[in-house]
């Protein structure tokens, strides 16, 4: 958890400055929304490792869950 | 060729080329010869003539706005909001493949040459040079693909002629009028990868000599026409279909068989090598793709500031993506293959004839 806040503090600290001095406001905004879903989503990943995977979800809602297929 | 940051209509179909490499390798022959058994060898030429129609699209889009990309494009046709949506629904997939891309990446240097090595030594370094790359901007990186495709074109034209001596035709034959719907099956997963070449036009605006659309696109299909031949040809050709069909990287293990006269041996590893590249491209082109289409929607200057942060989440969104390689295929090819191919083929198509219908093309 310490590890992702400070990656993601340090990705902050190189590329929010410039965004201000520029008055990137826009940059800053996104940048700013990536940074909380990206902390949000590897904090719930770090918090439960063995959940159930994006692909899982997506082959259960398309009912496409061990049918088979090339290479296995 | 490089004036005003922008690259040109070669260089974005050598970029289409190495993107196409590294999934066309390690899907397609399984792909072929589960649907289509000996006569999947057979399936580009369905796939190119299924992508004729998307040539055309791309052509009427780009003479009549030859300084647009696909996502104004989107816009022009639809009206701002349904042509935002539609927008929206291209980004949703870009990120998904992105992630899909980099797990594979990493999966498959664990399944070859370094297993049991935690997965983040392969992730961090993969997606910090691609990163730096983009934060140069995709001219660097269009200026290093040509490179790299020369690299790819070398070894790969070196695996099949290696190859050729050892082929069995026996396991390339019989083909009959019975294959023509199993040899159309196994051309969407050829149409899903080659619809790639469409998704290249979100950085449309920085992509030169546009109206010359038609004759690039239509000689780059015909050398993957040839190549993926190659492919599909050489590795049920030295393997049999049977086998194929259950290998995991079958072309692999079909280099891995290649000997030139007992003195050159394990050229496999030049494969792996090259797959780097291409996966190294692929990564890149698809993540500048998501941050123009993020640039705008958000109508951002640049997409600098957020190469960075995007790049993080696309770790997370790659060790999240699945729990085990069987997921990965199951997600490529049941569901991304033919999202691949309904975003890649038809919604160009009905763009097209919304456009035509409301004058705007």
């Amino acid at each position: 958890m310490i590890k992702l806040a400070a990656v993601i503090l340090l990705i902050g600290l190189i590329d929010v400055p410039p965004m201000l001095k520029m008055q990137r406001k826009k940059e800053l905004a996104l940048f700013s929304v990536l940074a909380a879903v990206t902390f949000l989503f590897g904090w719930y990943y770090i918090k439960n490792p063995t959940q159930t995977s994006i692909a899982d979800l997506l082959l259960s809602l398309f009912n496409m869950n061990g049918t088979g297929g090339a290479g296995k | 060729m490089y004036k005003n940051n922008k690259i040109s209509m070669r260089q974005a179909m050598l970029l289409f080329l190495t993107c196409a490499f590294s999934p066309s390798v390690r899907l397609l022959p399984n792909y072929g010869a589960l649907h289509a058994n000996q006569a999947a060898w057979l399936s580009p030429i369905v796939a190119f003539i299924a992508m004729l129609p998307v040539v055309y699209t791309l052509h009427a889009f780009f003479k009549k706005y030859p300084e647009a990309s696909l996502s104004e494009i989107n816009d022009i046709i639809c009206g701002k909001v349904i042509g935002k949506i539609v927008t929206c629904s291209y980004l949703l997939l870009i990120i998904l493949l992105t992630s899909l891309y980099v797990r594979y990446y990493a999966e498959r240097l664990l399944s070859t040459i370094l297993p049991n090595v935690n997965i983040y030594v392969f992730l961090i370094p993969m997606l910090l040079t691609v990163a730096i790359a983009l934060r140069k901007g995709i001219v660097v990186v269009a200026r290093m693909n040509e490179i790299i495709v020369a690299i790819i074109v070398i070894f790969f034209a070196a695996a099949v002629v290696s190859a050729i001596p050892s082929i069995e035709p026996d396991y390339l034959v019989p083909v009959s009028r019975l294959d023509i719907l199993p040899v159309a099956r196994a051309s969407v997963s050829i149409i899903g990868i080659w619809s790639y070449m469409g998704f290249l036009f979100f950085f449309g605006d920085v992509i030169n000599n546009k109206p010359d659309i038609k004759k690039s696109a239509l000689k780059t299909l015909a050398f993957s026409l040839i190549s993926t031949i190659l492919l599909i040809g050489v590795t049920i050709g030295l393997l049999g279909a049977p086998l194929v069909r259950v290998i995991p990287i079958p072309f692999f293990a079909a280099v891995r068989q290649i000997s030139l006269f007992n003195v050159i041996e394990r050229i496999e590893s030049l494969i792996v090598s090259t797959w780097l590249f291409s996966d190294f491209i692929i990564i890149a082109v698809f993540m500048h793709i998501a941050l123009c289409i993020f640039k705008y929607l958000f109508k951002l200057e640049e997409t600098k500031p957020i190469v960075g942060i995007y790049s993080v989440a696309m770790l997370f969104l790659a060790v999240f993506l699945t729990q085990s390689m069987f997921e990965l295929y199951d997600l490529s090819e049941k569901i991304l293959i033919t999202a691949n191919v309904i975003w890649g083929v038809p919604i160009p198509l009905a763009l097209l004839a919304i456009g035509k219908i409301r004058k705007k093309i």
